[in-house]
């Protein structure tokens, strides 16, 4: 179920002073089962690009296709298409409303018309996804903790069973812990169960570990997309954007500068650990 | 959907309404609301109306915004006006089934209606052109006075202030949990009116516990400036009223005499 956009653009506040253009032809493919990580300086268009997905937007000019259905066409269902397409806005705890954490993740599948015998068991596998004990159910979902909290927002988005999960910022203000669980769960997910990933993030060390393909985006334009070690091994060209890389890159990059034939795209310690040794074989074979 | 309220929006530009003291303003509004109410004749209405214009003209505010500012109130004037044509009592103008159209009702209704748009217009002028914390600024100075008989001026201002500072921010959201919302398949568009109101709740509950959290945030960021309210407070812009309030004042005293002479001084 790839969802494709073509040539999209997208202008906020159009025919006034302060239009502003926020999309500018952009043309991505998302394919089944990809993990594909979103950055960008603030303002670049990230989060507009993330409301086009599931139809929250819609093109000013261009065509976003979810499963090949047009998402401009009147015929288009958009409540399917946010069946299939779970979008996770920034900071989720704060759509939180029912009396009970239960009812909360209900909501959506709810809204779907998923038969009421059904909902019992959505709620307790999206619960299970998300690693939150059963015995929070019938809580009240504002008593829990912040990043229990999140973890109920994205269980409301995972109970409707989507196949492609949109998180924007999934992990910001959270605690290392609160943070590590999280992405933990989302990366089971997307091993286990094959949901397609999208993740918008500043850090550059969840991109690095949650995303096997990055697109790079700037002033309304996708300026970069690929393999994401070969996206953020173009370090400088990053940091003229005003994005950082991952630590591992820095470092690597500074070994280099160094005179240590390494190569720049790796990013777990575990490989830059290897291509250390590797060069520093080669340094001395050559010597 | 949520952009069409104006009520607390500025509309920053530069203009003699715009320099005009917030006191004169705030003043002037007043005044030429209780005109509005003492006004009994479509002559008198032209009169305001034209006040109004010119002000408008003056102010170098866009009519379009205005219009926008009428919007939200566009139902209920068509309901007054609907109310009126069939419960008046006169002429028969045409029959409805069980209700009786009047000629009378529509005199009345039109009235209403256009002292509605009228009122509306003007006073959203007044937030139009004058920034949030020059229009409390002067709130708190016309209210001082009232300090000696246990008014709290200075808070009042202050409550006012920050509430229409949170008006765009809560606008904004309002959106972002709606789209949230929207996400999970809620639907704020369909229905009949209890299923609409029904369809609130998952928007109203983030929002109000969104509003709780950041007075709170707020509570606390300004106790930490040592905030403590009116006494020994002084300002940073002292207000001062110049020759164009004087005017002003002048122009919008005379509009208002003209309006309870065409009232009470005309005729037998």
């Amino acid at each position: 179920m790839p969802i494709e956009l073509y040539d999209v653009s997208y202008v906020y506040a159009p025919g006034t002073p302060n239009a502003v253009t926020a999309l500018n032809a952009v043309t991505l493919r998302v394919d089944d089962g990809e993990s594909l990580g979103i950055i960008g300086p603030t303002g670049s268009g990230k989060s507009t690009l993330v409301q086009h997905l599931n139809g929250l937007l819609k093109p000013a000019r261009g065509r976003v296709l979810v499963d090949g259905e047009d998402l401009s066409q009147r015929a288009t269902n958009l409540r399917n298409v946010r069946r299939k397409v779970g979008v996770i806005f920034q900071y989720p705890e704060h759509q939180l409303f029912e009396e009970t954490v239960a009812k909360d993740i209900a909501f959506g599948p709810r809204n779907l018309g998923v038969p009421e015998a059904q909902l019992q068991e959505r709620v307790r596998d999206a619960m299970a996804m998300v690693g939150l004990p059963e015995q929070l159910a019938e809580r009240s979902p504002f008593e829990l903790s912040g990043g229990q909290m999140r973890r109920v927002a994205i269980a409301g988005v995972l109970a409707m069973a989507p196949k492609v999960l949109v998180l924007d910022e999934p992990t910001a203000g959270l605690d290392p812990r609160g943070r590590a669980e999280i992405l933990a769960h989302i990366r089971a997910l997307h091993h286990r169960l094959g949901l397609t990933l999208v993740i918008v993030s500043h850090n550059m060390e969840d991109i690095a570990r949650m995303t096997r393909r990055l697109a790079v985006m700037d002033r309304g334009r996708v300026v970069m997309d690929g393999p994401t070690p070969a996206v953020f091994s173009q370090t400088q060209r990053l940091r003229g954007l005003g994005l950082g890389t991952p630590q591992i890159t820095a470092v690597m990059e500074k070994l280099r500068e160094r005179g240590l034939a390494v190569r720049l795209d790796v990013l777990t310690v575990e490989e830059a650990r290897d291509e250390i040794v590797a060069g520093l074989n080669r340094g001395q074979s050559g010597a | 959907m949520l952009r069409g309220v104006i009520i607390g929006q500025y509309y920053a530009a530069e203009s003699p309404i715009h320099r005009l003291d917030p006191r004169t303003k705030i003043g002037v509004t007043f005044v030429f609301i209780v005109a509005l109410f003492v006004a009994h004749a479509f002559a008198a209405f032209a009169v305001l109306a034209g006040f109004g214009w010119l002000a408008l003209y003056l102010s170098r505010v866009p009519p379009r915004m205005i219009l926008r500012g009428l919007r939200p109130i566009l139902f209920i004037l068509a309901f007054t006006l609907v109310l009126h044509v069939f419960m008046a009592d006169g002429r028969t103008w045409f029959q409805l089934g069980p209700f009786t159209a009047t000629w009378e009702g529509l005199h009345q209704g039109a009235f209403v209606a256009t002292r509605l748009v009228i009122l509306i217009g003007t006073t959203s002028l007044l937030t139009l052109t004058t920034s949030p914390i020059a229009l409390t600024d002067g709130l708190e100075r016309l209210l001082k006075p009232l300090s000696r008989l246990g008014v709290p001026a200075h808070e009042l201002a202050m409550m006012m202030t920050i509430a229409l500072r949170f008006i765009p921010t809560l606008l904004e959201e309002a959106e972002k949990v709606m789209k949230a919302q929207m996400a999970r398949g809620a639907d704020f568009e369909t229905g009949n009116m209890l299923q609409r109101a029904r369809s609130l709740v998952p928007l109203l509950v983030p929002l109000f516990v969104g509003a709780f959290r950041r007075a709170d945030e707020l509570a606390m960021a300004m106790e930490a400036r040592c905030y403590r309210g009116g006494e020994h407070r002084t300002r940073m812009r002292q207000l001062r009223a110049g020759p164009a309030d004087y005017v002003t004042v002048a122009a919008t005293g005379l509009v208002a005499a003209v309006v309870v002479l065409m009232r009470w001084g005309f005729g037998p």
